[in-house]
């Protein structure tokens, strides 16, 4: 869940809580209210009809007082009009009666008059005095049109007879009209509200509670229901203030969580948020603005800037490193000080020392150099440093010379590394060319030798062929020198041999030479050969012998041509090679399936040291170059070069100054299962 | 008038004879040696003129001309001519001038006649 849901949650959570707990303060505090209420509503009514009982008790005293009285009981029977003013009427006034109405005992009336001289006496039928007789002391009620009055009768008796136990005399009626004056003053004195059925019933801002109030006729019914109305404006107080402060408390804890929320989402939430969506997306647009706040988002952003910029440089050092060490030149970087910070694979391959050696040192100190002149290189005329000094990007040829002492030739491109403008380090590229200078001389050897070796016999043909002309310019009939003959043979051979082995040596090279399979009688091909170089044994007065062990059988099944060249090197070698007067040998065997012949020869021997390289092309042992500066090294590496297609092999062994031994070996001419090419 | 003397250092020997027959007929006496030693050695005679091969066994021609020049007031002085079948842009002998008198010719582009006219000019035998 985000944090900003968490906060909305957990502030939606907490407004709920607090207005649940105002909610159930209002509603404790409106039960209690009513609690209350109940309480004293009993009471309030108690004292209701208290109020009126004592409001009601004039009136009683005044009906039940002058009715027990003698002079009432002379006046029913002989009315006296002024004792009616003097003591009837002024009663009026004093007892605060309506009206008063007088019977005697047949019930006829005689007194009655109201407050306003008005009055029109009640119609009180047979059933009703009847009652009022028998009650002696009534109460009742009655309602004539809209006006209410309240009754008390009395029986009339004498003086003597307080207790109403003697016939009654008459009746003496008192009523009290229970119009809005009344009602008023009940209200003043009750302190309540009043109000008749007729009228409706008030709205109440204030804490109140209501009762009927019922009003009965003789016959005990209902003429009138009052609704007593009693206000309680403390209990209101209190129950307003408890609101004010109910919503008070609830108003300002909403606006504290408001802003608590407000402050939550805004300044804490939006920029957490913010924070982890560029992070996300890696868009560190945002982080940047972020970073110059001095809040801790701030930091927080400046930190996971740092840190993905730390991941980068690591990243794409890790991808640098990785293909720095992978390209195939040597690369070494330096930095200001021209310590060495860099040294791939291809660097440690060149000079022989691992990078962890290297790293840290000079590069003066790993290896030196010389110009291609051979000139050596102080420390800071390394084109490294020179980049480093001057800026610029070099490239030049040089010569390296490995702590081993090893030299090579390497073309090195050095680059300065510059950052914001300054030069903070230099980095080189460095080729071996060795082998490319290597073939590019021995290309030109191979030109250089091949000319000569052919400018050689060409020559001796143009001298002799100009000494024949010149001979017959002279004379017809002079004879031709004897030795012209041979010498243009020798020179046509050796135009021949030569171009026949430049042409075996490129086939060769491209695969396209065919060996035939013929069965040949190896004896015959060195009888040919030995014919051959007959003259050459002669000059050097060599003795050639030829043991042969195969009795007879030393047929090889190989290619006429190609083994023919192979004895002539060989042959030709072991002659060209011996000393004045020395010995050359000639074995043949058997062995297994195989011809094996040996040719040895006496003489100065190939050099220990050269040993591995004599079957490579166009090498000569440098004791035979200055025996027989002719030539051009390619007979060794044609002559096992086409063994090996002939299935057959050679090898040597040779002892310098004693004798050379040639031994190779052929598929024989009588294996049907022999291997053929 | 004595006959002038010519040393021919040269290892092949059809080239040796053909060059020393030539120069015989020319009228020149001449020495053949087949090797630098044998050449080194025969300059003891004092020749007039040296033709001298480079691919020699031995000793090259360049050793030979090399000693000859810096071994004493007769070698650095007798012209020597160098025949060969080098080119000249041949390392071997791309430092020939250092030791003049000296002139090459490449045996393949020059005749019999041209290598006696050559040994005539030099020793101004007319």
């Amino acid at each position: 869940m985000k944090i900003r849901t968490k906060i909305t949650l957990l502030t939606s959570a907490l407004v709920l809580v607090s207005l649940l707990l105002v909610l159930g303060q209002y509603l404790l505090e409106k039960e209690r209210t009513s609690l209350f209420l109940e309480g004293i509503k009993k009471e309030e009514q108690e004292s209701f009809n208290r109020l009126l009982d004592l409001s009601g008790s004039e009136l009683a005293i005044f009906a039940s007082d002058y009715s027990y009285w003698d002079d009432m009981v002379e006046y029913v029977h002989n009315p006296d009009p002024v004792f009616a003013k003097e003591n009837i009427e002024t009663s009026l006034t004093t007892f605060k009666a309506s009206e008063i109405y007088v019977y005697n005992a047949n019930r006829e009336l005689i007194y009655g008059r109201d407050l306003d001289y008005l009055a029109v006496p009640p119609v009180f039928g047979e059933d009703l005095f009847n009652q009022l007789y028998k009650n002696r002391l009534s109460h009742f009620f009655t309602r004539k049109n809209d006006t209410l009055t309240e009754f008390r009768v009395a029986t009339i008796h004498p003086t003597n007879d307080p207790e109403r136990i003697t016939e009654p005399q008459g009746l003496f009626v008192v009523g009290k009209r229970w119009d809005k004056g009344h009602l008023s003053i009940l209200e003043e004195l009750s302190g309540t509200t009043i109000v008749p059925s007729s009228e409706k019933a008030p709205g109440l801002r204030v804490v109140s509670l209501s009762f009927p109030y019922e009003v009965m006729d003789w016959k005990q019914e209902i003429v009138e229901t009052f609704t007593i109305i009693s206000s309680f404006p403390i209990v209101d107080v209190v129950q307003q203030t408890s609101k004010r402060q109910l919503l008070v408390i609830t108003a300002s804890s909403l606006l504290v969580l408001l802003l608590v929320y407000v402050f939550l989402h805004i300044l804490v939430g939006r920029p957490i948020e913010a924070l982890s969506r560029s992070i996300q997306k890696k868009d560190y647009r945002l982080m940047k603005k972020m970073q110059k706040s001095p809040s801790e988002f701030g930091i927080l952003a400046k930190l996971v800037l740092d840190f993905s910029e730390h991941e980068l440089v690591l990243e794409s050092k890790a991808h640098d490193e990785a293909i720095l060490s992978a390209v195939g030149s040597g690369l070494i970087a330096v930095d200001k000080e021209k310590k060495i910070t860099l040294f791939n694979m291809a660097a440690e391959r060149l000079f022989g020392i691992t990078a962890e050696k290297a790293l840290g040192l000079r590069i003066d100190e790993v290896f030196q150099a010389e110009t291609e002149e051979g000139a050596s290189l102080a420390g800071d005329e390394f084109p490294l440093t020179r980049a480093l000094g001057t800026k610029k990007l070099i490239s030049e040829t040089i010569l390296c010379v490995r702590p081993d002492g090893m030299k090579f030739s390497a073309v090195v491109t050095a680059t300065p590394i510059v950052l914001y403008g300054e030069i903070i380090g230099a980095v080189q590229d460095l080729r071996d060319i060795t082998a490319e200078k290597t073939l590019e001389r021995s290309k030109r050897d191979f030109i250089s030798l091949v000319s000569h070796e052919l400018r050689t016999p060409l020559t001796n043909l143009t001298w002799t062929v100009e000494q024949l002309e010149s001979a017959k310019n002279i004379s017809a009939s002079t004879s031709i020198p004897e030795s012209t003959v041979p010498y243009m043979r020798s020179a046509l051979n050796r135009i021949r041999t030569l171009v026949s082995a430049i042409v075996d040596v490129s086939k060769i090279e491209n695969g396209s030479i065919v060996a035939a399979s013929k069965v040949l009688k190896f004896s015959s091909l060195l009888a040919l050969s030995l014919e051959d170089l007959k003259l050459a044994i002669k000059a050097k007065n060599l003795t050639v012998t030829i043991n042969e062990e195969t009795s007879g059988n030393d047929l090889v099944k190989s290619d006429e041509r190609m083994l023919e060249i192979i004895v002539n090197n060989l042959v030709s070698n072991a002659v060209r090679y011996s000393n004045e007067n020395g010995q050359i040998r000639i074995t043949t065997r058997k062995e297994e399936s195989e011809l094996v012949v040996g040719i040895v020869n006496t003489g100065p021997g190939i050099p220990k040291e050269e040993q591995t390289q004599i079957f490579s092309k166009m090498f000569r042992a440098t004791n035979a170059k200055l025996l027989s500066p002719d030539g051009i090294g390619l007979g060794l590496y044609i002559s096992k070069s086409f063994l090996e297609l002939l299935g057959g092999s050679i090898s040597f062994t040779s002892i310098p100054d004693q004798e050379t031994v040639f031994t190779i070996r052929l598929p024989h001419g009588l294996q049907s299962s022999g291997k053929q090419v | 008038m004595t006959k002038k003397h010519i040393l021919v250092v040269e290892d092949d020997t059809v080239s040796a004879s053909l060059l020393s027959d030539k120069l015989v007929s020319a009228g020149f006496e001449v020495e053949v040696a087949a090797d630098g030693e044998q050449g080194l050695e025969a300059t003891k005679n004092k020749p007039d003129l040296i033709l001298l091969d480079i691919l020699l066994p031995k000793m090259d021609g360049m050793a030979l001309m090399k000693a000859l020049r810096e071994g004493g007031e007769w070698g650095a002085q007798v012209p020597i001519i160098i025949t060969s079948n080098l080119s000249p842009d041949d390392g071997a002998i791309n430092k020939v001038a250092t030791y003049a008198p000296v002139f090459y010719l490449m045996k393949a582009e020059h005749s019999l006649d041209d290598v006696v006219e050559k040994t005539k000019e030099i020793l101004k035998v007319v």
